[in-house]
C-alpha cells in the first residue's frame, strides 16, 4: 500500500513537472553561473591554461537554481555531482568532480576533474553551455551523464595507466 | 480520445510536442538528445579539432580512435561536416565489429520521460508515435533512469 502511494505521488510529480517546464526537462535547459577563479585551492589555470573561471557543481548550487520539485527529482535519481572511488586500485580514493567552465574567449563548457590526494590527475571537457552534468556509478564504471532519464553518457575508464572516456 | 489525422511532423521535437498535446496527462518531457552515431561523431570531431593531444588522451586507445587520428592527420583541411561524416562511419564500423562504443542507435533521436499512465495508455502513445513516423524503444532498466528512446 505504502509503495503504491509513493508511486502515485511520483507520477503526480512527473505530470506537474512536465506542465511546469514545457517540452524540455529542466536539466536540458539549466545553465549554471561560472564564477570561481579557484577550485579546491587550485587556480583555474592549473586545470586548463585557457580557462578563466569555473564552478564545481554541487547539491547546494543546484538547490539555488531549481524549484523544490526539480531539486527533489535530482535527489531521487542515482546521480551525483561528486564521487569518490579508488578506480586505479592504488589504495587511495580519487575524487571525481563535475563542473562548468569559461575560457579566455568566453567559450563555455562542462568538465569532470579527477583529483587524488588534492592533486589534479585528469580532466575531461566538453564545450557547450555550462549546463547540467553529473556522475553515475554502476558496478563496472563511473559514467558522465549530460542528462537524467536518458542514455547520453560517456564511461570513464581506467586502463591500467590512465583514465579515458569510452 | 479522437486522434488527429496522420500528418508527419517536420522534426522529432515537433512530433514529441504533438504527442504531449494529444496525451496531456502523460507528463512527457524531452529528457535527452539521444545518443546517436552522429552525435558521438560531432562530439569527437569537436574534441579533435580543439586539441588533438587532448583528444588522444581523452579516449581509451582503441583501433577506431587511432583510425580517426590517422584520418584527421591526413585530412587537416576537411570541414567539420566532412569530419563528422567520416567519424560517424568509423564509429559504425567499430560498433559492428564489436567495439564498446555502445548504445548508439540512429541519426536523429530523443529520449523522453517514461509516460504516466496504465499499460494501455502507454501502448496508445507508442502506437501514435509509430503512426507519426518514429519508433520507440522502451528502456525500463536504463542506468540513468527509465525512459523511452524515440528514433526518428
Amino acid at each position: 500500500m505504502k509503495k503504491y502511494l509513493l508511486l502515485v505521488l511520483l507520477l503526480i510529480q512527473q505530470t506537474a513537472l512536465a506542465s511546469e517546464e514545457g517540452l524540455y526537462a529542466w536539466w536540458m535547459t539549466i545553465e549554471f553561473p561560472v564564477t570561481e577563479t579557484k577550485i579546491l585551492t587550485q587556480s583555474i589555470s592549473k586545470l586548463n591554461k585557457n580557462w578563466v573561471k569555473a564552478t564545481l557543481l554541487s547539491d547546494a548550487l543546484l538547490k539555488q537554481h531549481t524549484s523544490q520539485k526539480q531539486y527533489q527529482e535530482f535527489k531521487n535519481s542515482k546521480m551525483q555531482f561528486q564521487w569518490a572511488l579508488d578506480m586505479n586500485n592504488n589504495g587511495i580514493k580519487e575524487q571525481f568532480y563535475t563542473g562548468v567552465y569559461k575560457d579566455k574567449n568566453n567559450q563555455t563548457g562542462k568538465f569532470v576533474a579527477i583529483f587524488e590526494s588534492n592533486k589534479l590527475i585528469k580532466i575531461f571537457t566538453r564545450s557547450g553551455k555550462p549546463g547540467y552534468n553529473a556522475l553515475l556509478r554502476t558496478k563496472e564504471q563511473i559514467s558522465w551523464y549530460q542528462c537524467m532519464q536518458c542514455g547520453e553518457f560517456e564511461a570513464i575508464k581506467w586502463n591500467g595507466k590512465t583514465y579515458g572516456l569510452e | 480520445m479522437t486522434q488527429a489525422a496522420v500528418i508527419r511532423p517536420h522534426n522529432i521535437d515537433q512530433l514529441i510536442s504533438q504527442i504531449r498535446q494529444e496525451f496531456p496527462l502523460s507528463g512527457i518531457r524531452i529528457t535527452g538528445r539521444g545518443r546517436t552515431f552522429q552525435r558521438q561523431a560531432e562530439l569527437m570531431v569537436q574534441r579533435i579539432r580543439a586539441n588533438r593531444q587532448e583528444f588522444l588522451s581523452t579516449y581509451v586507445r582503441r583501433p577506431h580512435i587511432q583510425e580517426m587520428d590517422r584520418w584527421f592527420l591526413a585530412n587537416r583541411t576537411a570541414t567539420s561536416a566532412q569530419m563528422v561524416e567520416e567519424f560517424e562511419q568509423i564509429i559504425r564500423r567499430a560498433v559492428s565489429g564489436g567495439a564498446a562504443v555502445s548504445n548508439h542507435l540512429s541519426n536523429t533521436a530523443r529520449d523522453i520521460s517514461w509516460p504516466v499512465g496504465a499499460p494501455d495508455v502507454l501502448n496508445n502513445i507508442e502506437n501514435r508515435i509509430s503512426e507519426l513516423g518514429a519508433s520507440v524503444i522502451r528502456e525500463p532498466n536504463a542506468a540513468g533512469g527509465r525512459h523511452w528512446h524515440i528514433d526518428w
